[in-house]
């Protein structure tokens, strides 16, 4: 995290490949598929938000084990903000998703196994964030919310990757990748897809990276 | 180690047969559950609501059940700081929990089945597929519990912390014992319970590991 606070190149380039993928993914021939059709595109706009989310979530993760190990304050900032935004890409991939279902499926909620396992998993990280606000110690806080974290972190591997294969489901890509289905993708979409999936995971680092260093400063001004 | 383990189990039921008021105050709160339930689900259970039915009652009795498990060592908690190692206080905590809750959800059972009637359906898969469950529940509501005996509303935060952490293991029992109830055979839901199993002993795992971090303080 500490590199990634100093160093700007890896800015330039997820401005690079967002505007890359805005315009690509909105622009570029996509395959016609039955009822998919023109939502194809949501694509590069929403699979990418569990990627982010997935990285910050395991980057939350690390710092959380990295506090209970050596007991930083500085960890456990870091894996807060990170947990905030992995939370907030997690929030706009469920929403992105509702947009594509209303007019893939007809409603934006239709109880699917993975809108469901998605679901719970942003209640888990919600939980989170009422634990650490009901402990006043600010060592203690960082140690219970550590260990949640981690805790979180492994139920959240099989909500994601586990359960969604055992149900029959919608969504595409079902009877594999939980996500997508890697044989389905076209040469066209990929030309967007691995760059957005680049481009909005640097993104969610990159704004993680604001909150830590806002945070940092709003906690030198409490302490003075 | 293990007769500290065998020591602070025996300590816990001692205190429950002692006390009695906790143990029973949990056996007549599930027992109403099951009347509350018998009453307005009167005539409209269908095999899958009844095991559906019956892990949600569970889940609910654990919530509660589990909380006391280190609320009640509060006093105690700078004597075991300086006598025992924290993995021995843990394990057997697990174990006591796994017991006890099983005992409770055992006796639910049987007012359930008693009030409620049961479908045609193996008994032993479904007991199997319960211990199964109930080890789950028990590790990860100890372990919440852990965590939640340093918040501000302990009461609370077992279930705010403990449902959406809960919820992979109790759909896993829960699909599992409905497939158990619906007529399922072993060899359909061998490989649910490998899963099931699995993710206990994850939680298991991580449990000894984390503990001794919430537990220093």
């Amino acid at each position: 995290m500490k590199y990634l606070i100093r160093t700007s190149w890896w800015k330039w380039l997820a401005i690079g490949l967002l505007i890359y993928t805005v315009i690509g993914g909105l622009l570029f021939s996509v395959p016609r598929l039955p009822i998919l059709n023109e939502t194809i595109r949501v694509l590069h706009f929403h699979v990418p938000m569990w990627f982010g989310m997935i990285f910050l979530f395991t980057a939350s993760f690390i710092q959380a084990i990295k506090h209970l190990k050596s007991g930083s304050m500085e960890s456990d900032l870091i894996s807060v903000q990170l947990a905030e935004v992995g939370l907030f890409f997690g929030m706009l991939g469920l929403l992105t998703g509702m947009l594509w279902a209303n007019f893939t499926w007809g409603s934006p909620w239709s109880g699917d196994p993975k809108q469901n396992s998605a679901a719970i998993s942003m209640l888990i990280y919600l939980a989170y964030f009422v634990l650490r606000g009901s402990i006043s110690d600010e060592q203690m806080r960082g140690r219970i919310s550590a260990v949640y974290n981690i805790f979180a972190f492994a139920a959240l591997i099989p909500l994601l990757f586990i359960l969604p294969r055992l149900a029959d489901s919608l969504h595409p890509g079902n009877g594999g990748n939980p996500g997508f289905n890697t044989y389905d993708l076209d040469s066209r979409l990929r030309l967007v897809f691995y760059p957005a999936v680049l481009g909005w995971t640097l993104f969610g680092f990159w704004i993680a990276t604001v909150k830590i260093r806002m945070s940092r400063i709003k906690k030198i001004r409490e302490d003075v | 180690m293990f007769s500290q383990i065998f020591l602070l189990i025996r300590k816990d039921f001692v205190i429950d047969w002692r006390l009695k008021h906790p143990f029973t105050g949990i056996l007549l709160y599930i027992a109403s559950t099951i009347y509350t339930v018998y009453l307005s689900f009167d005539a409209v259970i269908t095999p899958a609501v009844w095991s559906s039915l019956f892990w949600i009652i569970l889940l609910f009795i654990a919530t509660t059940a589990l909380a006391k498990s280190f609320i009640q060592e509060e006093r105690r908690h700078l004597y075991y700081y300086f006598t025992i190692k924290p993995n021995v206080l843990i394990l057997s905590k697990l174990i006591y929990s796994f017991v006890y809750l099983s005992g409770i959800g055992l006796f639910g059972l049987l007012i359930y089945i008693i009030l409620i009637g049961r479908p045609e359906f193996s008994l032993g898969l479904f007991l199997l597929n319960f211990f199964n469950g109930v080890l789950g529940l028990s590790v990860a509501f100890t372990m919440i519990a852990s965590l939640a005996v340093h918040t501000a509303q302990k009461g609370n935060m077992m279930a705010i912390l403990g449902f959406p952490v809960i919820l992979p293991i109790l759909l896993l029992a829960i699909s599992n014992s409905r497939r158990i109830v619906e007529g399922a055979v072993w060899d359909q839901i061998s490989s649910f319970s490998l899963i099931l199993t699995s993710v206990n002993v994850i939680i298991v795992v991580l449990t000894l590991i984390l503990f001794p971090y919430s537990w220093k303080s």
